[in-house]
């Protein structure tokens, strides 16, 4: 009854439900809080000067930082793998309006680090008051400590960072914790001393705008500074005396990475040289077939004289009319673009004239053709070698040459003899004339007769000529019968008989009567072939015999 | 439309390698080295000699020509296979339109067979990626004796073979 006298004379109090103890029950009873809403709704409490409204209206805001931390967790992580740009902006808005940076909304995107060391402080410093006997009970009711202490725990887990690094201020010395400046910036000295493109060395003083260096004579000057072109780029350092740059305005180092890392040909320029193989073939050949007719057809060197080109030129214009160019060079813009432009430019190279397709690749061909060219590997199967490396293979070849003549010499013949034939290879060898090296192969073979020798040189001291001083020396072997060149006979009529000289090796005939040839074969200067056939040697041993020749010097003609 | 059937092989800028060349009393027709002149001249510059083409159409003096790939080199033997992707590679460029492909073989006992097979698979083909292509697979074409009923009436009006 008292009750509910007392209540309604509290009901129309507006102030009611207002006092520190009764919010705190309603707090307390309420298991999901939302703490902005309480702020605006128990807002008169910082009105309030006594204690508890004033230690309440603390744990409010503190809540609501809290959970507001706890959404900032969650909006990260979304953040991250968000794709749609709208919830993105939104989500940046969120992280903004609670972590307040400087900078621009549209691009904001902190890294856990930077959010670590954002609120680490102010958590840290709402777990301390939680823990002090002010807040004692207050943090059994909402327990503060520990949710403050599970987000900052939550933060330190997401960071990529061990937790001491983060809270250490990067321009702080970690050990003394004094700032250092010289981190901050990095201070350039006043003068400078670099080596400048020829490795002389340059002392700059970039407080004056001046430079000391060497001019032309070798003198010591200074000299100003002078901006370049654009006021802003202050300082810019132009040596006129030393020149980093090519005449130009480029330096060489970028066209030379150009050079060397661009235009190598790759895998696909082989398939293609192999693709168009024959259609190079025939472009080549209808090429010399106008050189050809340019300079015998009267008409093409009419045409030719009136154009005034050299005959390459002329050729080339009648070559590009031919219509096997003409398709070629249209399926080349059709392929164009599915290789590369290099690949294409080593098949144009192939061709005996220039072949323009576009502009792009003429400009290719003609600033990197050479080193285009040059990254073609070889094949594997196939090596240029130096002549001069074969020179043992063939030595020993030789050797094994003369070897095998020396056992195939025939004695019959001067040149055939193994003196005479080991004299010439080795003369040759040796790289005389083919003259000198049979005059030096005709003394080694003179050698066989020291009597003929003897003569040949006395016939040559008494003025005769080569010619009948060695006809000398063939007599006069004979004569001592120490060497007999023997003819071959090769063929005979009733009336005369054809025989294969000795000097010249078998090769050429000579005629001659049967009276000579009985006189030759008594000499021992004759033989009959031992292959030559049966029928053959029976006629000669007849017609010998009707000539009266004695029978029993027939075993002279033998081959022996 | 003139159908001619051959290999890829190219003599002196000529088509060195038709199997049934066109001839006139007996000898090479005069629209034969017309013909060959041209096939050389398109293998050549488009890379093709030795190669695989599968079909050239062209005109001469108003008259449409269409070269269909049996081999590639000179004197090889016809390859079925070869045939049949040419073929097939124009029926499915052109989807309306017939041709009588004049039977490259030389031996007319044997050229029968071969023919008869090959209409029949390039007349199973389209059937195979509707309706066979689930059960056996992809790609897994059943053999022609199995499965006599798959024919289309359609392809095999529009592709004839006469020896």
């Amino acid at each position: 009854m008292l009750n509910k006298r007392i209540d309604s004379m509290y009901e129309h109090h507006e102030n009611v439900d207002s006092s520190a103890s009764i919010i705190l029950s309603q707090l307390a009873s309420d298991k999901a809080v939302n703490w902005h809403e309480a702020i605006k709704k128990y807002a008169h409490l910082k009105h309030y000067v006594d204690e508890s409204s004033q230690k309440l209206w603390f744990v409010i805001h503190s809540m609501a930082y809290i959970s507001d931390l706890v959404d900032v967790i969650d909006w990260r992580t979304e953040l991250y793998s968000c794709r749609d740009e709208e919830r993105k902006f939104q989500l940046r808005t969120f992280l903004h309006a609670v972590l307040h940076p400087k900078g621009d909304i549209s691009t904001y995107s902190p890294s856990w680090v930077t959010i670590y060391q954002t609120v680490y402080k102010e958590v840290e410093f709402l777990i301390e008051e939680a823990h002090t006997e002010r807040f004692q009970y207050l943090d059994k009711i909402f327990s503060i400590a520990e949710s403050a202490q599970f987000v900052l725990n939550d933060l330190s887990l997401s960071m990529t960072i061990p937790i001491e690094e983060a809270r250490t201020n990067p321009y702080v010395d970690s050990y003394t914790g004094v700032p250092d400046p010289m981190d901050e910036n990095i201070v350039m000295p006043h003068i400078t001393t670099l080596p400048n493109k020829d490795g002389d060395m340059v002392t700059i003083d970039w407080h004056d705008q001046s430079y000391t260096t060497v001019d032309a004579l070798g003198n010591e000057v200074v000299r100003n500074m002078k901006p370049d072109f654009e006021p802003e780029a202050h300082g810019t350092f132009i040596d006129y005396d030393h020149e980093w740059t090519d005449e130009r305005g480029m330096t060489s180092v970028p066209i030379t990475q150009m050079n060397e890392q661009e235009y190598h040909i790759t895998d696909e320029a082989y398939r293609l040289l192999k693709r168009f193989d024959p259609l190079i073939f025939e472009i080549n050949k209808v090429f010399d077939k106008h050189i050809h007719l340019l300079t015998t057809s009267k008409t093409y060197f009419i045409t030719h004289h009136l154009s005034g080109q050299t005959l390459e030129e002329t050729a080339t214009c009648f070559t590009l009319r031919d219509p096997l160019v003409i398709q070629f060079q249209e399926y080349i813009k059709e392929i164009y673009h599915d290789y590369e432009p290099q690949d294409i430019a080593v098949l144009l190279m192939q061709l005996p004239f220039e072949l323009k397709v576009n502009g792009n690749l003429s400009t290719i061909i003609d600033q990197f053709g050479d080193e285009i060219l040059d990254s073609i590997v070889d094949g594997s199967g196939f090596r240029n070698v130096d002549e001069h490396s074969y020179e043992h293979e063939i030595e020993l070849f030789h050797q094994k040459n003369l070897a095998e003549l020396k056992k195939i010499a025939d004695l019959k013949s001067p040149i055939h003899t193994s003196e005479f034939l080991v004299s010439a290879f080795e003369g040759i060898n040796n790289g005389l004339s083919v003259a000198n090296a049979m005059n030096g192969a005709y003394e080694a073979f003179r050698s066989i007769s020291p009597s003929g020798s003897l003569a040949f040189k006395n016939a040559l001291i008494s003025g005769k000529s080569r010619q009948k001083a060695m006809a000398q020396f063939y007599i006069t072997a004979h004569r001592t019968g120490e060497y007999t060149p023997r003819d071959k006979f090769l063929s005979a009529t009733n009336s005369s008989i054809l025989l294969l000289t000795a000097a010249s090796g078998y090769q050429r005939t000579r005629k001659i009567t049967w009276d000579t040839l009985k006189y030759k074969i008594k000499q021992g200067e004759v033989f009959v072939s031992s292959s030559a056939p049966s029928t053959s040697k029976s006629w000669l041993k007849n017609k010998l015999d009707e000539l009266h020749f004695p029978s029993k010097l027939l075993p002279l003609l033998s081959e022996g | 439309m003139i159908v001619l059937t051959g290999g890829s092989t190219v003599f002196n800028r000529t088509w060195h390698a038709c199997d049934k060349p066109l001839r006139n009393h007996g000898r090479r027709s005069q629209l034969q080295f017309t013909i060959d002149s041209k096939v050389g001249q398109y293998l050549v510059s488009h890379g093709l000699v030795n190669r695989t083409f599968s079909y050239i159409t062209f005109k001469v003096h108003d008259q449409e020509i269409l070269i269909l790939q049996s081999r590639n080199y000179y004197k090889a033997p016809v390859s079925d296979e070869k045939l049949i992707s040419s073929i097939m590679a124009w029926f499915s460029d052109h989807h309306h339109g017939a041709i009588v492909v004049k039977s490259p073989y030389s031996d007319i006992g044997n050229a029968v067979e071969r023919l008869k097979k090959i209409r029949q698979v390039i007349a199973i083909y389209p059937n195979l990626i509707s309706t066979l292509a689930s059960p056996y697979g992809d790609g897994i074409a059943p053999l022609t004796s199995e499965y006599p009923f798959i024919t289309q009436p359609s392809v095999f009006s529009r592709l004839s073979f006469i020896l």
